[in-house]
């Protein structure tokens, strides 16, 4: 492992997580499975104890999507600290294979965690918590990915040492047809970063969108707030979308330089 | 007609993908369509470690003389040139003589494959291959 303070606070956020998980997975397992059955008062015991699960749960989720941004900026401080690594594909290699299903699920982590967090904030706009078993199940089915995620963080950060590793020189050569896409958006056209985050998260706010409307048919209790959380996520997807579009003329400058000298 | 907020992101994205891939393509078109300089022979490639900056390159020049305009620093791994300058005043490669040709472009200090491109009167270009480190 290379101690850095990024790598430590990776290892710590990957720490927390999991021991929050250990916490939060049987009780989400508790109420999704008694909640059906319940009285009115082990209905309002449960109730109490999922907004316990929920706090706990937006706590782990928003350190998870924060590790997710992490990842690259501690990723990108260790390309000095590896021979041979030019960029992120070295520091990549010296942490495989962890590290490269690591880049799979971060590029996911916020849509799919989005979700959960998007339905927990209308459940707790509307009253009775009509969403409660939902997303106590809901975030069963994300347990396994979450598990991963803090596995694969885990994983890779006590894997990745100060060996010589071969870069993306000897994948992307001049006859590649395309380029290294971490010297690409990292290095050479950074504008880039600011385009696919846009994007990302605008197409990550339509599929919330999209979600939420799906649970208005199957909730009709959530219409209300569900329909005013839709059309403030749309707006908002659109406004990144825009801004996206924006960013994409400076990057496109950053890649248009002419090849031969105009002056 | 009336567009949802939806369909326009998914409108934006589809042409921002679209540009992206489109102006890619011209870059690397107009990169592979630089006609080659056959008579120079590039004969070294001078690079200071310690700050990572191409410092001059070292050609003989076989055919008949010509003008260097310019030159362009070309990443491989990226697909990008990422400097292009012209040469002021110009610099002439005599038949049969051995020039140094200083240019000062800076590298990435982690390392990367560079084309260095050297361009002559005549439109056509000299490529020396540069490794660093």
């Amino acid at each position: 492992m290379i101690w850095t303070p990024l790598t430590a606070v990776m290892v710590i956020l990957g720490v927390f997580g999991l021991a929050l998980m250990i916490y939060t997975v049987p009780k989400a397992y508790n109420i999704s499975k008694k909640i059906s059955k319940a009285s009115l008062e082990e209905r309002y015991g449960l109730e109490k104890q999922y907004y316990l699960l929920s706090t706990v749960v937006w706590v782990v989720l928003i350190t998870r999507i924060v590790a997710s941004i992490l990842f690259w900026v501690t990723n990108e401080s260790l390309i000095p600290l590896i021979p041979g690594a030019m960029c992120q594909f070295g520091v990549n290699q010296a942490g495989a294979p962890y590290s490269w299903i690591d880049n799979g699920v971060k590029l996911i982590v916020l849509l799919v965690y989005g979700i959960w967090l998007s339905l927990d904030f209308i459940n707790r706009r509307v009253k009775g918590a009509p969403l409660m078993q939902s997303l106590s199940r809901l975030f069963l089915l994300l347990a396994p990915l979450l598990v991963l995620d803090l596995a694969l963080d885990l994983g890779f950060y006590f894997t990745v040492s100060a060996v010589t590793v071969p870069c993306c020189r000897v994948v992307f050569t001049a006859e590649s047809p395309i380029p290294c896409p971490y010297c690409f958006v990292f290095h050479d056209a950074p504008m880039f970063i600011v385009v696919i985050s846009c994007y990302g998260l605008a197409i990550s706010l339509v599929v919330w969108s999209f979600v939420i409307r799906h649970f208005i048919k199957r909730v009709p209790e959530i219409e209300g707030v569900g329909m005013e959380a839709i059309r403030r996520l749309v707006t908002l997807a659109l406004g990144f979308a825009v801004m996206g579009t924006v960013a994409l003329i400076p990057a496109i400058m950053q890649v248009m330089r002419p090849a031969v000298p105009v002056h | 007609m009336r567009i949802s907020a939806t369909k326009a992101v998914i409108i934006l994205l589809v042409a921002a993908i679209l540009v992206t891939g489109a102006v890619y393509l011209y870059v690397r078109t107009q990169q592979s369509s630089i006609a080659l300089e056959q008579n120079v022979e590039v004969l070294g490639v001078e690079v200071n470690k310690r700050t990572a900056e191409l410092v001059s390159v070292t050609l003989r020049n076989n055919g008949p003389a010509l003008i260097l305009e310019g030159a362009s620093l070309y990443k491989i791994q990226s697909g990008i040139t990422l400097v292009s300058s012209k040469f002021s005043p110009p610099i002439i490669l005599y038949t049969g003589n051995v020039t140094k040709v200083p240019i000062s472009y800076q590298l990435d200090k982690e390392g990367a494959d560079y084309f260095l491109y050297l361009f002559t009167n005549k439109g056509t270009a000299i490529r020396c291959g540069i490794s660093y480190p």
